[in-house]
């Protein structure tokens, strides 16, 4: 791959430059440039989550100190103030019996959909929806879902390096805690059938989220790998 | 409290979990204002930025796990960028970087080559042992209190390029000994 005297040379005044930024010497205006290119560029910025790797270390020269109590009071209301978390307007409101969304995200990207209703709420054709955002993780999302069988549909295709990886569909319930709603299985249509006994946790409100785990699952019961995309459902 | 439930807690947070946030921040806001302190001086100024550095975990979490770093070295990351940047701002320094890099060229490799590499790390303390004391102190000052190269040749009572040179090389050096 860098053959050449050209390239070599290139790495390692990359590499210093990476080392630069991250000891943080380095003007205003330089830092933003070298942030920007941390963006296009996954050499370079592998080359400076070495270095913080690797200076890491020195982190132990801080020496713990408690901020004034109020700070995480400032943040939350910040946060998450006196505003309820809410979603955009419905994208899609039709009742159609099935229906398949195809959403390919990429870089900044937004939303892959899931429809998460059922049968009986089906009748004032108000589909339930959940819009899952995603970051900026590659992955395509096929989602549908039929309400005579109950069944959701993703289809994942997975872009990259997630093939010894699966996505898993979790239910994030109050407090935080998780269950999980099924693994999407590769190679198959993508069935994900929602055991029964969780259909009654699923309402206005609740908040899906999906991750990649190891092959298989998540080996704890908990979400362990990245969370590709969040969302809560509402009638649509 | 453990790497492994602080990654736990970030998942959390990613998944927008408020109360996985809480519990984030009492691990780990010691810490994290510690070197905002150490960095900003000021303990208003600290405190401000603090706000700033969990408002960026808040939106960031979700790709925490992508980034395949420690969950203590992502947010100490978080933390310095945020705190040098914010000095950064507030002392416009016009300090001449984009001279050539008059170093010799003995550590190229593969990029494949450097990720494998990546894992073998944690020698640096070692590794610093190898570098003269003063330029050890260099680059040891310049981490831990987010000192730019013109207030480091103040420090240090060196010429700015002088400096210069001395952490351009030191960081050759040490990319040489971690891959020793």
């Amino acid at each position: 791959m860098t053959t050449g005297e050209q390239s070599g040379g290139k790495h390692s005044h990359d590499d210093i430059l990476a080392g630069e930024y991250v000891l943080g010497v380095l003007p205003l205006e330089k830092r933003r440039e070298l942030e920007r290119r941390m963006q296009d560029d996954a050499a370079f910025a592998q080359l400076v989550q070495r270095w913080e790797a690797e200076f890491s270390d020195f982190n132990a020269d801080y020496q713990e100190q408690a901020p004034s109590a109020t700070v995480l009071a400032r943040i939350e209301e910040r946060l998450f103030g006196g505003r309820t978390v809410n979603t955009n307007g419905s994208l899609w409101n039709s009742a159609s019996f099935w229906r398949w969304i195809s959403v390919a995200t990429s870089a900044t990207a937004v939303a892959a959909i899931v429809y998460a209703a059922f049968p009986e709420k089906w009748q004032g054709a108000t589909p339930l929806v959940a819009e899952l955002a995603t970051t900026d993780s590659q992955v395509n999302l096929l989602a549908s879902y039929d309400a005579e069988s109950g069944r959701m549909h993703i289809v994942p295709v997975a872009t990259g390096k997630t093939d010894e990886k699966s996505l898993e569909l979790w239910l994030v319930m109050d407090g935080g805690k998780t269950r999980s709603l099924g693994v999407f299985q590769p190679g198959t249509n993508g069935d994900l059938i929602i055991p029964a006994d969780m259909r009654n946790s699923i309402t206005e409100g609740t908040t899906f989220a999906i991750s990649v785990e190891p092959f298989g699952g998540s080996p704890t019961g908990q979400a362990t790998g990245p969370v590709i995309a969040v969302g809560t459902a509402r009638w649509g | 409290m453990q790497g492994t439930e602080i990654a736990s807690l970030i998942n959390r947070v990613g998944m927008g979990d408020r109360s996985a946030f809480v519990s984030l921040y009492q691990a780990t806001s010691p810490k994290l204002f510690a070197i905002c302190l150490k960095i900003l001086r000021d303990r208003t100024e600290a405190e401000e930025a603090l706000q700033e550095i969990y408002i960026k975990v808040w939106q960031r979490a979700r790709t925490f796990a992508a980034s395949a770093g420690k969950p203590a070295t992502w947010l100490a990351a978080i933390a310095r960028n945020h705190a040098i940047d914010t000095i950064r701002a507030r002392k416009p320094i016009t300090d001449d970087i984009e001279e050539a890099y008059d170093l010799a060229d003995e550590s190229a490799r593969d990029p494949e080559q450097q990720i494998v590499l990546a894992d073998e790390g944690r020698r640096i303390e070692a590794c610093m042992r190898e570098l003269e004391t003063v330029h050890a102190q260099a680059v040891r000052r310049a981490y831990v209190e987010g000192l730019s190269y013109l207030e480091l040749a103040e420090e240090l009572r060196v010429p700015l390029n002088t400096v210069r040179t001395w952490l351009r090389r030191s960081l050759l050096k040490l990319r040489e000994c971690m891959q020793r």
